[in-house]
C-alpha cells in the first residue's frame, strides 16, 4: 500500500531524510518512531504530497507521489502534527467543507458526517463551534475529517500529542478499530508504548535514516536475543541482596524502581535459577522475580544509541 | 459535459468560497467595512448634491448628473482600493499561521481552486459593496446624462479594479508567511499602483470645455474603431488579475501545471494579438500616409517580445513532473518557436504589402526593427548563459525591458521625430529613433555596436545586481 524507494529530502545541504526504503501491505499498522528532528514529519509530508522528494519516489495505493499527486490525495487521509481548525465554523460545517474538498458526492454528505461523528464520539458536538471544543475533541474532529472520503491509507503525524492518558487510550482504541476495518495505518510518535498495542510493524528512524523496521515480534526477538531484563524485589536486607546479585550475575545496568531492582543480564536461565534459590535460602524473602519483556522503548534506546555514540 | 461540470466545480461549487462566506459573514469585519464604505459615500453625496439640484434647466441638470456620476465613480474606486485588499490580504497567510493550510492542500482542492475560492469570496463582498451603493448612484438616472450602458460599463470597471486590488492582497498573502507582512505589502503595492488612477480618470472622463463627458466604454466602439487608453487599462487589469492569480497559485504549492494547455493558451493570445494589431495597422494605413515604420515596429515588438521571453524561459518549471512534461511536448522544440516567430514577422509584412505599402526608406527601417527584436532576447540569453542560474531568466528579461523604458523617459533618447510619440513604449522604437538621430552623423555599423553594447551593459548590470543580492542572502543564512 505504501512503498518508499530511496526516498531522500535535502534542505540545502542538510539531509532531513536519506534513502528511506519502506514497504507496507494493505491492512498493516505501521508505527514510525524517532526522536525529535528525525525526519518523521518530512516523510509523512512527502507521502501526503505536500513536499517533493529530492531523490527517490514513493507510491501510495499504487500511485506515485510525484507523478500522480491527485490520485494519491484521493486514497490518503492525512492528519498533521500541528493543525488549526477554522474558527467561526460549526463541527458539521467543517466536515462538510472537507467532504466537498474530497469531492464526495453531495447526497452522501449528511449520512457520512453523522457516521464519522458517531465513530469519533462527537455526535453531541455536531452543532458546536469548533473553537469551543477541547484539545482532545479537536483531535478527534480532525481525525473525523480524515475519514470522510473513506481513504484506504491513513497517515497520522503524532496523533496523540497533547492528549491526556484517558484520551490517549480512547484514541488507541479508535485506531485499533480503524486497523480492524482494513485500513493501512502509518502513525508516527515519539511516545513508544502507545504504538506497541496496535502496530504490527514498526520502523525506527534517526537523523534521517531508517535504522530498523519490520514486524514488531521479529524486532523484539532480535533485540532481546541472549539478554534478559529482570525485576527482583526482596522484603529484607535490600542492600545486601543487591551486592549478592551483582556478585552472582553479570549485570549490565542495575537500577532501583519502586523498591524493586531492575537489571539487564546476559546470564542464562540456569544462573538465574541459582540466584533465586540463594535468595530464598539466605532469608531475603523475595516476593518478585520476573522476566520483563523488552518493550519498544528499550529497543528504541538501544537502536538509537548506536548512532549517537 | 465533463468540462461543464469541472467549470461549475471551480466557479460555483467551490467549497473554499462557501467556507470563507460562512466564516466571513459571521465576523463583524465585512459589516464594518460596508458601513464605512456607505458612510463615506453618503457623506460626500450629501455635501455635493444640494448644489446640483439648483440648476434651472434640464440640460444643465444632465450635465450635473454626469458630474455627480464622475465624483461617485472616483470615490468608489478609491474606497474599493482601500477595502478590497482587506478582504484577502490575510486569507492565505493566516491559514498558514494557524496550520490549517496543509490539510487543505493535502485534500483534493488544487491550489488554483483554493486561490479562486478566496477570490470568489472577495468577488461576493465586492458585489455586496457595489450593489449596496446602487441606490445612491441611481440618482444620476434621475438627473440624467448617463446612459445605462455607460453606467454598466463603469460598474464593470469598478468591479474589475476592486478585483485587481483583491488579487494584489491575495498575492501578498500567498507570498508572505505572516499576515501582518502580507497586509503591509499589499497596501504598499496597491498604494504604488493607485497612482495610475489619475491618468486613468483623466482619460476615462474627458473634461472638454468644463463639461464632463463619460468617455466611450469598453464595448462601445461604434462606427470607428477607436483605440482608447481605457481599453489598455481594462486589458491591463484583466491581465494583472490573471498574472497575480497564477503567481499566487504557484506560491502556495509549485504544482505541476498543464504545460500544453498553457502553451496553447499562449498561442491563442499570440494569434489574437497579432490579428488585432494587424487589423489596427491596416486601419491605420487607410487613414494615414507617410512614415509608418514606428507603429509597425511597436506592433511587432509588443507581440514578439512576450513570446520570445516565453521561448527562452521555460516558465519556471520547478517540479520534476512539469519539466518532464515540458520536455516531451512540442513546445520545447526550438524549430516550433522559430517557425512561429517567422510567421509572426511575415504576417504583418504581408499585410502591409497587401495594403499597398511600398517605401524603400521604411522597408529598411522595418528590417532594422525586426533585427532589433531579436537583439534583446539574444543578449539576455547570452548573459543568462554566462552569468545567471538556469531559472533566473524571466526577471532579468522583463526587468531589463522595464528599465529600458525609463531611459527614454529620462530624456536619454528623445522621440522628437517619432510620428506616434510612443517611443517610450518600446525599446526598439527608441533605438530606431536613436538610429535616425544618429544617421546623419554616424554610419549603421556604429549604431549597431552602440545598441548592442547598450543592451549588454544593461544586462550585465542586472546580473551583477542578482549576484550581489544572492551573496547577501547567503551571508544572512
Ligand atoms: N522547512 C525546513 N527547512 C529546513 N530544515 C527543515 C525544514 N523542515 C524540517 N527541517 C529539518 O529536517 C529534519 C527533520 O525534521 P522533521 O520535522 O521531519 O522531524 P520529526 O521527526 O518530525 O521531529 P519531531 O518529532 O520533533 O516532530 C530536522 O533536522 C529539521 O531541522
Ligand atoms: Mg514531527
Amino acid at each position: 500500500m505504501i512503498i518508499c524507494q530511496n526516498l531522500s529530502k535535502f534542505y540545502g545541504d542538510h539531509p532531513a531524510l536519506q534513502n528511506l526504503n519502506l514497504k507496507l501491505e494493505a491492512g498493516d499498522a505501521f508505527g514510525f518512531i524517532g526522536p525529535n528532528g528525525a525526519g518523521k514529519t518530512t516523510t509523512i509530508r512527502i507521502l501526503a504530497t505536500l513536499q517533493e522528494p529530492s531523490e527517490g519516489d514513493a507510491w501510495v495505493g499504487g500511485f506515485s507521489v510525484s507523478n500522480e499527486p491527485d490520485a494519491v490525495r484521493e486514497v490518503l487521509g492525512y492528519m498533521p502534527d500541528q493543525f488549526g481548525l477554522y474558527e467561526g465554523m460549526r463541527s458539521w460545517e467543517y466536515l462538510e467543507f472537507y467532504a466537498a474538498a474530497y469531492r464526495v458526492p453531495r447526497q452522501r454528505w449528511k449520512s457520512l458526517i453523522d457516521e464519522v461523528l458517531e465513530l469519533t464520539d462527537l455526535t453531541v458536538k455536531k452543532q458546536s463551534f469548533v473553537e469551543t471544543l477541547s484539545t482532545g475533541m479537536r483531535q478527534r474532529l480532525c481525525l473525523a475529517k480524515t475519514l470522510l472520503h473513506d481513504p484506504k491509507v491513513l497517515v497520522l503525524d503524532e496523533p496523540a500529542s497533547g492528549l491526556d492518558p484517558r484520551a490517549r487510550i480512547e484514541l488507541k482504541l479508535l485506531l485499533k478499530e480503524l486497523s480492524r476495518m482494513g485500513k493501512t495505518l502509518l502513525v508516527s510518535s515519539h511516545i513508544l508504548p502507545e504504538l506497541a498495542d496496535f502496530c504490527n510493524k514498526v520502523g525506527i528512524i534517526e537523523a534521517g535514516r531508517l535504522l530498523a523496521s519490520g514486524p514488531v515480534n521479529s524486532i523484539l526477538a532480535q533485540a532481546s536475543r541472549d539478554r534478559y531484563r529482570l525485576r527482583i524485589r526482596v522484603l529484607q536486607r535490600t542492600e545486601e541482596a543487591r551486592a549478592l546479585i551483582e556478585r552472582s550475575l553479570e549485570v549490565s545496568d542495575l537500577s532501583e524502581e519502586a523498591e524493586a531492582l531492575v537489571l539487564t543480564t546476559a546470564a542464562g536461565l540456569e544462573a538465574q535459577a541459582d540466584l533465586l534459590d540463594r535468595l530464598v535460602r539466605d532469608g531475603f524473602r523475595p516476593v518478585e522475580f520476573a522476566q520483563l519483556k523488552t518493550d519498544l522503548e528499550q529497543i528504541f534506546l538501544e537502536v538509537t544509541q548506536g548512532i549517537t555514540q | 459535459m465533463k468540462l461543464m461540470e469541472s467549470v461549475a466545480g471551480w466557479a460555483w461549487h467551490n467549497p473554499v468560497t462557501l467556507k470563507e462566506l460562512r466564516i466571513g459573514l459571521r465576523e463583524r469585519r465585512i459589516f464594518i467595512l460596508q458601513l464605512l464604505y456607505l458612510c463615506a459615500l453618503l457623506f460626500i453625496s450629501l455635501a455635493c448634491l444640494p448644489a446640483m439640484f439648483e440648476s434651472p434647466n434640464s440640460e444643465q441638470l444632465a450635465e450635473k448628473g454626469k458630474e455627480f456620476f464622475f465624483i461617485l465613480f472616483g470615490l468608489q474606486l478609491m474606497l474599493l482600493l482601500v477595502t478590497a485588499p482587506a478582504l484577502t490580504c490575510g486569507s492565505l497567510s493566516s491559514e498558514r499561521e494557524r496550520h490549517s493550510l496543509d490539510m487543505v492542500l493535502a485534500s483534493r482542492i488544487s491550489s488554483g481552486q483554493l486561490v479562486l475560492g478566496k477570490l470568489g469570496f472577495a468577488a461576493y463582498c465586492l458585489i455586496l459593496l457595489l450593489s449596496s451603493a446602487l441606490p445612491l448612484a441611481s440618482i444620476c438616472f434621475f438627473l440624467g446624462g448617463v446612459t445605462l450602458w455607460e453606467a454598466l460599463a463603469c460598474y464593470f470597471e469598478l468591479f474589475l479594479f476592486g478585483m485587481l486590488a483583491a488579487s494584489v492582497g491575495l498575492f501578498s498573502s500567498a507570498r508572505e508567511a505572516r499576515s501582518n507582512y502580507a497586509t503591509v505589502q499589499s497596501y504598499l503595492l496597491v498604494f504604488m499602483g493607485s497612482f495610475m488612477i489619475f491618468p486613468y480618470m483623466a482619460l476615462r472622463f474627458d473634461e472638454q470645455s468644463a463639461r464632463t463627458t463619460v468617455g466611450p466604454s469598453f464595448w462601445t466602439f461604434n462606427q470607428t474603431f477607436e483605440l482608447g487608453v481605457y481599453h489598455f487599462f481594462v486589458g491591463l487589469a484583466i491581465y494583472l488579475i490573471g498574472f497575480l492569480f497564477v503567481k499566487a497559485r504557484h506560491r502556495i504549492r509549485p504544482e505541476a501545471r498543464n504545460i500544453k494547455a498553457m502553451a496553447l493558451l499562449f498561442l491563442l493570445i499570440y494569434l489574437f494579438c497579432l490579428g488585432w494589431l494587424s487589423l489596427l495597422y491596416s486601419l491605420f494605413f487607410t487613414n494615414h500616409s507617410g512614415n509608418e515604420a514606428d507603429p509597425l515596429a511597436i506592433l511587432l515588438y509588443s507581440v514578439h517580445i512576450g513570446f520570445l521571453g516565453f521561448f527562452l524561459n521555460p516558465s519556471n518549471l520547478e517540479s520534476r513532473l512539469e519539466q518532464s512534461r515540458f520536455r516531451s511536448s512540442l513546445f520545447s522544440r526550438p524549430w516550433f518557436w522559430l517557425g512561429l516567430a517567422a510567421l509572426g514577422c511575415l504576417f504583418p509584412l504581408a499585410l502591409g504589402q497587401a495594403c499597398g505599402y511600398q517605401n524603400s526608406q521604411t522597408t529598411f527601417e522595418l528590417g532594422f526593427s525586426l533585427f532589433f527584436i531579436l537583439i534583446y532576447p539574444l543578449n539576455a540569453w547570452l548573459v543568462q548563459k554566462s552569468w545567471l542560474p538556469r531559472w533566473q531568466y524571466a526577471w532579468v528579461y522583463y526587468l531589463g525591458l522595464l528599465l529600458l523604458q525609463f531611459f527614454s523617459l529620462l530624456g536619454t533618447f528623445t522621440a522628437s521625430d517619432s510620428t506616434t510619440g510612443l517611443s517610450y513604449v518600446s525599446p526598439f522604437s527608441t533605438l530606431i529613433v536613436m538610429a535616425s538621430a544618429y544617421e546623419t552623423k554616424h554610419n549603421e555599423g556604429e549604431i549597431f555596436i552602440l545598441a548592442v553594447s547598450f543592451h549588454l551593459v544593461l544586462l550585465l548590470l542586472l546580473g551583477a545586481i542578482y549576484r550581489w543580492r544572492k551573496g547577501r542572502r547567503q551571508k544572512r543564512a
